[in-house]
């Protein structure tokens, strides 16, 4: 029998010292890196699981690092297939588990399917199955393990990884800050599928119960399940190992990675950070934002700002609470220590890109105001130029993957000529 | 007792699949093997089978289920055609990696481009290196009892790989032909309870599926993996002689006609072997001493049998349903060629490339390919050896100039 104590059906939070009292299911002596999120959450994870476990894991960094043959670290039956596929393969072994069941094969007990899968196997590559498994609701609890990017290929760009961000694949080079775009709303699309349980959750001491009793609550729905973990990579983010926890606890405080449960369509706030920190405190902790610091970029953290704003706002709206002054952000400017302007003045607060929908408020709002930069005067849209700041409309703006860059700067950095109008979002 | 009834290939599979009673299905639609699943959906609908069918979003999630609930313990089939094989490809090595007894129906199909709905076997034979036994079936009889049989000889100890059971598209999937059928009891009865070893769901003894295994390993797996093809030949012919016992109709690696006195033959898989042999028959009515092999064990490729079946004749002519192009020839002209190599004297084999995207093949075209392998075995032209295609448009069609005019 497996060292799992039977807990019967329990949502409440499970105490420290009662997790501590169970056997690691994921051993020690696994292969990933010093300072690693992903051991963190998994022992968390399976330490929370109220009933035996089965796990299903993408290719990963957790998979590479804790399967090399001839040895395992998993001490629950673990079935790994492909990359793309984690959530398929979960719907087999879980159909199979109700058949066999039914057919008196298996014993009856309640079995917890976990999935375990990075982001660039949920929010990329195995969108699909995820999706079309969640659809045809498998009873089985998807942890995606967050850290941002392709780190078991070396520190690529994911849909998850932030704007500015570098990684090998949108490297900060002279003319490119990092990455262009910002990240997907992924636990916002899952949610979408109306699955009874769906979180957000990261390793803080500041709630330290958190992420167990999500995972609780996540294996007694009806139905799937889906927790967003944010899992800090020191090797990819460019942290001191030992500040794996700190980083997550920055991103909560400065509400990037706010804490948040959605069960039955309810959305809920977890935890709500006394003081919202400025997202800079968060940024400056990492050398993958390290090019950001620099004369010249301070528009891009201002624009990280603005959306880590828009989104917190959109959530408390969702989550029944209206935005209030306290919660948002001094602006960069007013932050000690903060980058000198970049070259070109600001003439408006226009948003910088134009595809959110917490920017399209502010997109509508300007259709009211000043002639565009380049002279247009018709109503419409405005966005503001990703490298100058400066006002652009739908004639003037070049739009590389849905961010916005003025005439001026499509011109100088990309020898763009005449910019393809931005269809108005 | 058993019940003759007319169905489509599609159909028969469907009812092999209803009266094995696989724990799941996984289903995508793709013509031509559509209604395979539709049908067995059908059955679920109305409570006569008890499956857990998984109508899934594609079918690469179609075979990731089916490698979820085989290692789960369960037994799993699905059926698919041309881009969805494609599609699943490299979920087909996982299924035989990991050694999971995984059974599937292909209605095969023309891979794109250009799109084309209609049968040839450029899907399977794109499939051929992934390490599934594959069964090549000429008519809905066939269908049904190479799926009844591909399910114990998956499950077979010394075996445990995947099985695709391969039908020509359309020409087989929806033609409606007699199929005999067998009661649900002797189905399961021949097909046994399915007990893996070593089950995921067994939580008293937590396994570890899929590991990451370096250089240091790899190559053994990999070489256990030949070991249990090369046991499949053995099975394939042991159960389809327990089939043959039981019911009737035998079957076994290739299935010879007017081969043993022959002088030329034909080397043919799926439907058209129908269409060859009745051109046999007629040429044996004229005094031509001509005979063919159809063969329906493609993976494991039988070469040694093969050899010693085909040594004694003057020439083979191996007709494909899928090119290779940059080959030397078809799939089964290369495999064929390598396994006559280590012959004193081999027959001289010939290679035509047919039916690609549903082209008919008619018996004056097999015809003609005997009258060339009766003059290379008249020494009247020589083993050429070149792939030709046969049916070919005797014009091509002409390009208008490039700029008009």
């Amino acid at each position: 029998m497996l060292p799992q104590k039977a807990m019967g059906a329990t949502t409440r939070s499970p105490s420290v010292k009662e997790l501590s009292s169970r056997l690691d299911l994921l051993s020690g002596g696994h292969r990933l890196c010093a300072g690693c999120a992903e051991s963190v959450v998994v022992r968390q994870v399976l330490l929370a699981a109220q009933y035996p476990v089965v796990v299903i894991n993408a290719t990963s960094c957790l998979e590479v690092a804790t399967t090399i043959y001839p040895y395992t670290a998993w001490r629950v039956p673990w079935l790994h297939s492909l990359f793309e596929n984690a959530a398929a393969t979960a719907s087999g072994v879980e159909a199979a588990y109700r058949a066999l069941q039914r057919r008196g094969k298996v014993s009856g007990e309640k079995v917890a399917f976990i999935v375990f899968a990075g982001d660039g196997g949920t929010y990329d590559i195995g969108l699909q199955s995820l999706s079309g498994a969640l659809e045809r609701g498998h009873r089985f609890l998807y942890v995606c393990l967050n850290n941002e990017g392709y780190m078991n290929t070396g520190i690529q760009r994911s849909s998850a990884t932030p704007l500015g961000a570098h990684t090998t694949t949108t490297p900060a080079g002279e003319v490119i800050p990092g990455k262009l775009q910002w990240r997907k709303d992924l636990t916002g699309i899952i949610a979408a599928h109306h699955i009874p349980y769906v979180a957000q959750a990261a390793l803080t001491p500041q709630p330290l119960t958190d992420l167990t009793t999500k995972v609780r609550r996540a294996l007694e729905a009806d139905g799937p399940s889906f927790i967003n973990v944010y899992a800090p990579c020191n090797r990819g983010w460019r942290f001191e190992p030992a500040d794996t926890i700190k980083i997550s606890q920055l991103a909560v405080e400065t509400c990037y990675w706010p804490l948040f449960e959605v069960v039955d369509g309810q959305w809920r706030l977890t935890y709500t950070p006394k003081e919202k920190k400025p997202v800079a405190q968060w940024l400056e902790a990492q050398g993958r934002f390290r090019h950001l610091l620099k004369p010249g970029h301070r528009h891009v953290m201002e624009e990280i700002q603005k959306r880590v704003d828009g989104e917190w706002e959109a959530l408390l709206a969702r989550t029944g609470r209206a935005p209030s002054k306290k919660e948002s952000a001094p602006p960069p400017s007013e932050l000690p220590g903060a980058p000198e302007p970049a070259q070109a003045p600001k003439t408006d607060a226009a948003p910088r890109t134009a595809s959110p929908p917490q920017a399209r408020e502010a997109v509508r709002a300007d259709r009211q105001e000043a002639p565009c930069s380049c002279g247009a005067t018709s109503a419409g849209p405005r966005w503001g130029c990703l490298f100058c700041g400066r006002t652009c409309c739908s004639r003037c703006t070049y739009a590389p993957e849905g961010l916005a860059v003025c005439s001026r700067c499509a011109l100088e950095l990309f020898g763009i000529v005449q910019p393809p109008a931005l269809s108005s979002a | 007792m058993s019940r003759v009834v007319a169905l489509t290939g599609n159909q028969a599979a469907a009812e092999a699949m209803r009266q094995i009673r696989p724990e799941v299905c996984a289903a995508y639609p793709i013509t031509p093997s559509t209604q395979v699943m539709e049908t067995f959906a059908q059955f679920v609908a109305d409570g006569i089978v008890d499956t857990e069918l998984i109508t899934v979003e594609s079918e690469h999630s179609a075979m990731s289920a089916c490698v979820g609930a085989a290692a789960a313990g369960g037994r799993a089939m699905t059926a698919t055609s041309s881009q969805g094989l494609a599609l699943m490809h490299e979920v087909l090595y996982v299924t035989s990696g990991l050694r999971l007894p995984v059974v599937m129906a292909v209605a095969t199909r023309a891979l794109s481009a250009p799109i084309n709905i209609h049968g040839d076997h450029s899907d399977t034979m794109g499939s051929r290196d992934a390490g599934w036994i594959q069964l090549y079936a000429e008519d809905g009889q066939e269908v049904y009892d190479s799926l009844l049989q591909a399910v114990r000889i998956a499950e077979h100890p010394q075996v445990l790989l995947p099985v695709m059971v391969c039908f020509d598209g359309f020409t087989t999937s929806h033609t409606i032909e007699r199929v005999q059928f067998l009661e649900d009891a002797e189905v399961q009865a021949f097909v046994g309870e399915y007990r893996p070893a070593h089950p995921l769901l067994d939580l008293k003894r937590p396994v570890t599926y899929g590991p990451l295994v370096l250089p240091d390993y790899f190559t053994e797996i990999k070489r256990q993996q030949r070991e249990a093809m090369s046991q499949a030949p053995r099975v394939i012919q042991e159960v389809g002689k327990a089939f043959g016992d039981r019911f009737g109709r035998f079957y076994g690696l290739f299935e010879a006609s007017h081969l043993d006195d022959a002088q030329v033959a034909i080397l043919i898989m799926g439907s058209a072997a129908g269409t060859a042999r009745g051109v046999v028959e007629g040429l044996r009515q004229e005094g031509v001493k001509a005979g063919l092999l159809k063969l329906r064990a493609f993976r494991p490729f039988p070469a040694e049998e093969l050899a010693a079946a085909l040594a004694h004749l003057q020439a083979v002519a191996v007709l494909d349903r899928a090119d290779s192009p940059g080959s030397p020839g078809g799939p089964l002209f290369t495999d064929l060629r390598a396994a006559l190599d280590g012959l004193q004297a081999r027959p001289a084999v010939l290679n035509y490339v047919y039916g690609l995207g549903g082209r008919d093949i008619l018996p004056e075209d097999i015809r003609r390919v005997y009258q060339r392998l009766l003059r290379v075995a008249a020494g009247e032209e020589g083993d050429t050896a070149v792939c030709e295609y046969l049916t070919l448009r005797e014009d091509p069609i002409r390009l208008a100039p490039v700029g008009g005019a």
